[in-house]
């Protein structure tokens, strides 16, 4: 197994290939490749049960890595690895593609080309996860976005083509910036090379590049380390999606299928702070101290104007898009807190576990859109009286949303907060507003759609029936998790420990006196 | 007088490829003459083997710079690669015309002879290495265009595009020439090389100037870029659908490969020569930084709010050429190693978006872009290719089309202080993807419109559209050779 990171981004890709060459004309051509979707999707999370067991925890190396000549004319190399901050990740994205297979189970309209493009996707992500060379990175990075588009795009809501090309539009701005940064970093190296890792170690540039010079420029008086950082940051910002950069999110997720809602939110979004973490921190430990608390009001704004937005929601969806927002705020305000472990720890936490809690409550969503066709909140009440098992299932996800403990996301906000108290006293204390925000609309959520007395468009026997064995089949893999690692966080610490306990060292370096005490 | 006859005799081994083709349009020409022969397949045959036989002289030309016939033609590698993208991209536009709907069979003939012309004239634009060769050839190119453009007779919209193009065409062309005299008045002599080292000597600085400022007047026409782009949307959109793809990538490769022949070896300054105001490289950078930055943002903006997708593909092309150019402002090997690889992806890509078009051309009878609407649905093969076609024009991995423009960009981040150009460019290529996608939102988001009639693809149109759509994704993810071929052929 010693090329399990190439197996995992690239089986995808074959179950792709092994579907286009179906042919529609077969009689159960649907089903076919239904089940060709499902069990390459499988055969991935297999492939990422045996990474779980197989990774060393004591190490903050990467490993598993895999690295060949790509293009040697510019030392452009094949590089795959994977280190505590990726690993987490990278088992997430196969976690919610398993899930989200079974929830595409309804699509009919143009079966072939949806899976087809939803594989495409997967390798897209678990490649950005697993990269480690910058080229490499930046055309995983768009891989996964032009199916995102056509899968939005084509089996989307009414809105699908405006929400579409926004997507695709904002996206593509920040990754434009972050390829023109990219070249920055290579055009200063020492000896030519895109590796990321490479790019952590100063030694590795040019004393007489301009980057190392990093004199002020006509721009704003920044230097060109700031503008690099900034140029990465913006790129990564926008995939958060942090204020003000956030607005395609709403649009996006309420027009994308359930499983496609389910993979933005419960991924794509990912991706903007592991960039950060994967590139801002260790490439430019310096500038990032000094934006560091710029990040903090971002995050305290994302947090609180996120939840404010949410309440004001009418549509269940953009409800959980907004709150989204305010959760990946916590992400935010964790990964800038350097007093101590568990602002690090925490965010990184918070990645998997709003990546799982925010996919439940998508996919909870995809299951009552299907039986009544709209979202409006108003539009419904007591549905627990029709729909027990469903009811109690979107509960649990409710509460794992607002931080209950004894599930997963209250362990994720406790360390981030108490990172946050320790670092940005007075940013926690404005954010920490947000839990009670976040309790509040989804407890007047649940109490407008479940409670109270039966909507009277709902009182025929079939007009809400009871969540289906499949739907259940999809929620309760990510309600174990939540579960688990609600009373049990360990094994996804353990997993992350080393490796941030590293970053931290270089964050707190780079920071010197500022940080202490 | 025996030296010069001996010289010339030996250059003429080295003018073999267009000797070749010289010979092939009189062979097309004699063969429609003749009863047996007067066959649309003769004529294509004819061609493409003429063409094949001129590629293969141009490959087996001994490699290293040689200048032949008194300094008038450089055969170095830089020109044998463009005159094999030439070659490879007239074969592709004569098979492709064979079976396209708006080409005139009854003149195919003709329609394949000046196709030829116009690549012999291409053949000699990106080996002209003196002011007298390159109006030649330039004016070669522009005659055979006109012709090509005018070739259905009957159409009208032909007619008027092929009007305007002569009338633009004829006055760039003058204020060419007239550069090159001034040019001549002040040097003495018209040899790219010699020029610089005799302006140096020169007072004259507004004449000079003005001189070169003209020349650059009638690239920038032959390369579509802002301020002389106005013919191109017009042209493109009456033109038939294969000549506006031949137009859009043939002569514009060409221009460049010219233009950054005469910036280099007329303008470029050789490390360690006395630098003197008004005629240094600088100022004609700042010219190319200029023109470069407006065209790719005046082409990509009007191109938004097209209905026709020729129209929509003309101003693409614009916006293309302002990318070129942005390599060119950095006037070293690798700007211009950058600009060639480019040339080849554009070359791949844009041939095979208009291919698209014309393979469309016979079912629907329409280049408007709602036409295309629900296209996903009724030609998902074709759907699919043009998606790759687009996605590399707008510079997305995994797609040739990105690997040029990541060149592109870091040449210009290797020129001091033109950051704020590649800034600019990556911004046009966010608004660049605006109207790309408007093309693929009728094809896939939208639903057909009623009484879309079946879609219809010549078999011969599928063979083409693969050959262009393979290559353009292979290169997009393994690029190292070609860049290593190109990077070894040189630049002049």
């Amino acid at each position: 197994m010693s090329n399990i990171l190439s197996w995992l981004t690239f089986l995808p890709l074959v179950g792709m290939a092994a579907i286009l060459v179906i042919p529609t004309r077969l009689r159960k051509s649907t089903g076919l490749i239904r089940y060709v979707a499902l069990g390459t999707t499988l055969g991935c999370f297999a492939l990422a049960a045996w990474l779980f067991f197989a990774f060393d925890r004591s190490s903050s190396a990467m490993q598993f890595v895999e690295n060949a000549d790509w293009i040697p004319y510019f030392s452009i190399r094949y590089t795959l690895g994977v280190d505590g901050l990726s690993i987490l990740m990278v088992l997430l994205t196969q976690i919610i593609g398993l899930v989200g297979v079974i929830a595409s189970w309804n699509i009919t309209k143009a079966v072939k080309g949806y899976f087809a493009l939803y594989l495409l996707l997967q390798t897209g992500m678990t490649g950005v996860f697993c990269a480690l060379d910058f080229v490499l990175f930046y055309v995983f990075w768009e891989v996964m976005l032009l199916p995102m588009y056509f899968l939005i795009g084509i089996w989307g809501g009414p809105r699908k083509e405006y929400a579409a090309i926004k997507f695709f539009l904002y996206t593509l701005l920040g990754s434009v910036l972050m390829l023109l940064a990219i070249l920055a970093l290579y055009l200063n190296m020492q000896a030519p090379s895109f590796s990321i890792t490479a790019m952590a170690d100063p030694a590795n540039f040019r004393a007489d590049g301009w980057l190392v010079r990093n004199m002020p420029t006509w721009f704003f008086g920044l230097t060109p380390k700031e503008l690099v950082w900034l140029a990465f940051f913006v790129g990564f910002a926008i995939k958060i999606p942090a204020f003000p950069f956030h607005t395609w999110l709403p649009d996006a997720h309420v027009e994308a299928p359930t499983a496609i809602s389910v993979i933005l939110a419960g991924i794509l979004l990912k991706m903007g702070t592991y960039g950060i973490l994967r590139v801002n921190f260790p490439i430019l430990p310096a500038e990032t101290v000094h934006f560091a608390t710029f990040i903090a009001v971002i995050a305290v704004i994302n947090i609180v104007y996120g939840a404010l937005c949410a309440m004001a929601q009418k549509d269940l969806k953009s409800l959980v898009a907004y709150s989204s927002i305010s959760h990946m705020g916590y992400v935010m305000l964790g990964m800038v807190s350097w007093r101590n472990e568990a602002g690090l720890n925490g965010a990184v936490l918070q990645m998997f576990n709003h990546g799982t809690i925010t996919a439940m409550l998508f996919l909870l969503v995809g299951v009552v859109y299907d039986r009544a066709h709209h979202r409006r909140i108003d539009g419904f009440g007591g549905l627990w009286a029709k729909a027990p098992v469903f009811s109690s299932l979107f509960v649990v996800a409710s509460m794992a949303a607002l931080g209950l403990p004894g599930l997963s996301g209250f362990i994720s906000e406790l360390l981030v907060f108490m990172g946050a108290f320790a670092s940005h006293r007075v940013f926690a204390v404005i954010a920490s507003s947000g839990i009670v925000l976040g309790a509040a609309y989804l407890l007047w959520t649940i109490q407008r759609v479940f409670m109270g007395p039966l909507n009277q468009a709902y009182a025929e026997k079939d007009a809400m029936p009871e969540i289906s064995p499949r739907e259940i089949a999809s929620v309760v893999p990510l309600m174990a998790i939540v579960i688990v690692l609600g009373v049990y966080p360990a094994p996804a610490l353990n997993l992350i420990g080393p490796t941030l306990g590293s970053l931290l060292q270089t964050m707190q370096s780079a920071a010197g006196a500022a940080i202490l005490p | 007088m025996g030296s010069i006859q001996d010289h010339i005799i030996s250059s003429v081994h080295a003018f073999a490829p267009e000797g070749v083709l010289a010979a092939t349009l009189l062979l097309i020409i004699v063969a429609d003459l003749l009863p047996a022969t007067s066959r649309p397949a003769v004529s294509l045959g004819l061609a493409l083997g003429g063409l094949a036989v001129s590629a293969a002289t141009v490959v087996r030309l001994p490699a290293g710079e040689t200048l032949i016939f008194a300094g008038m033609l450089a055969t170095d590698g830089f020109a044998a690669t463009f005159k094999l993208v030439a070659a490879a991209v007239t074969a592709v536009v004569l098979v492709v015309s064979h079976r396209a709907t708006d080409v005139n069979r009854e003149h195919f003939a003709e329609y394949c002879a000046m196709a030829i012309a116009l690549c012999l004239g291409t053949y000699v634009m990106v080996a002209a290495a003196n002011l007298l060769s390159m109006f030649l050839a330039f004016e070669l190119v522009s005659m055979s265009s006109y012709i090509l453009t005018a070739h259905m007779k009957e159409d009208r919209k032909a007619s008027e595009a092929a009007l305007k193009y002569v009338v633009f065409s004829a006055s760039s062309s003058a204020v060419m020439l007239y550069g090159m005299s001034l040019i001549y008045g002040l040097t003495g002599t018209l040899v790219l090389k010699a020029i610089m080292p005799a302006l140096a000597g020169n007072t004259a600085s507004l004449a000079q100037s003005v001189g070169v400022l003209f020349v650059l007047a009638g690239l920038t026409y032959k390369i579509a870029a802002v301020p002389y782009h106005f013919w191109c949307p017009d042209v493109y959109e009456g033109a038939p659908a294969p000549i506006a793809a031949f137009l859009s990538v043939g002569p514009k490769a060409a221009g460049m490969a010219m233009l950054a022949r005469f910036l280099n070896e007329a303008l470029f300054l050789p490390p360690g020569s006395p630098i003197r105001s008004g005629i240094d490289f600088g100022n004609w950078q700042t010219a190319i930084v200029l023109i470069s930055a407006v065209t790719m943002t005046l082409g990509n903006l009007s191109a938004l709010r097209q209905t026709n997708v020729k129209r929509l593909l003309a101003y693409s092309s614009i916006a293309h050429a302002g990318y070129m150019l942005m390599a060119l402002a950095v006037i070293r090997p690798f700007g211009v190693t950058a600009m060639t690889f480019y040339v080849v992806a554009y070359a791949l890509m844009n041939l095979g978006a208009f291919l698209v078009v014309i393979a469309l051309g016979r079912s629907m009878r329409s280049e408007e872009l709602d036409s295309y609407a629900g296209l996903g649905g009724r030609a998902p093969v074709v759907a699919v290719l043009m998606a790759i076609f687009l996605f590399s024009l707008a510079g997305i991995p995994p797609t040739m089309g990105f690997v040029g423009k990541l060149y592109l960009f870091w040449a210009v981040l290797e020129g001091k202080g033109l950051a704020w150009l590649a800034v600019v460019a990556a911004l046009n290529t966010v608004i660049a993807l605006y109207y790309y996608a408007r093309i693929l939102r009728q094809m896939f988001f939208l639903p057909a419109r009623e009484g879309a009639g079946e879609i219809r693809v010549e078999p011969i149109h599928y063979v083409v559209l693969f050959l262009l759509a393979i290559p353009t994704l292979a290169l997009g993810v393994y690029w190292g050779p070609l860049w290593g071929a190109i990077s070894a052929a040189g630049t002049p």
